[in-house]
């Protein structure tokens, strides 16, 4: 059903290496792409969002980014960004992406769920008042 | 009440293939007769408490999840945000 739907999201959906093993300053990989003011404020704005998201998002939602995980995203977003891996964000963007999902599809079952109870109930009616007469 | 009305009912209350085709087999055999009504409104009835109490807690579970929700769209927004500025340094 779709209340499990959560439960769907990728376990491996955020196994990947965060952070990377090199600075800021390394050359390999994306991290040339890392630097710059507005990345800076905006992996720090990650940060924060994920801090001020917390336990509920991970221990109901997500379930899967460990609070460890969460803090050393945070700090390394706050202190050296460059070091945080674009495709490991965009990981966490398609694990985010699920849930959400996920949540419209819960939300899809209620409205069908609604729909059957409210119908089957009117159908019940008819039956029992045709029953009496 | 005739056959097919009964029929049509058994089949608009979407109560799964298995009971319907069953229930609809109930009706050929045994016509409309009140006991055979009495059974399959006790059928419906017992589909129906038991997807109410599915209903209710998937309300309860996407109330718990609001704050969860509100917070992951926040981090959408965010995560846009940051593919914008590292693609645009």
């Amino acid at each position: 059903m779709g209340r499990e739907t959560f439960g769907t999201v990728p376990e491996n959906a955020f196994r990947v290496p965060i952070i990377r093993e090199e600075s800021a300053n390394s050359s390999r990989g994306n991290t040339e792409q890392m630097r710059g003011p507005d990345l800076y404020r905006g992996l720090t704005e990650l940060g924060q969002s994920i801090h001020s998201a917390g336990a509920p998002v991970v221990e109901r939602v997500l379930q899967i980014l460990g609070r460890e995980r969460q803090r050393e995203i945070v700090g390394v977003g706050e202190t050296d960004p460059g070091k945080l891996d674009m495709t490991a964000i965009e990981h966490l963007e398609s694990g985010v992406n699920q849930a959400l999902e996920g949540h419209e599809a819960m939300r899809v079952d209620e409205a069908a769920l609604d729909g059957r109870v409210t119908g089957r109930d009117a159908i019940i009616a008819e039956l029992e008042n045709a029953a009496n007469d | 009440m005739t056959k097919e009305d009964l029929i049509e009912a058994i089949k608009a209350a979407d109560i799964g293939p298995f009971r319907e085709v069953r229930l609809i087999t109930l009706v050929h055999h045994q016509g409309v007769t009140p006991t055979v009504v009495k059974q399959i409104v006790a059928e419906l009835k017992e589909v129906n408490a038991h997807e109410a109490h599915e209903l209710v807690e998937l309300r309860k579970t996407l109330k718990a999840v609001e704050p969860d929700i509100a917070a992951l769209k926040e981090m959408k927004t965010v995560i846009s945000k940051v593919k914008k500025a590292a693609a645009s340094v």
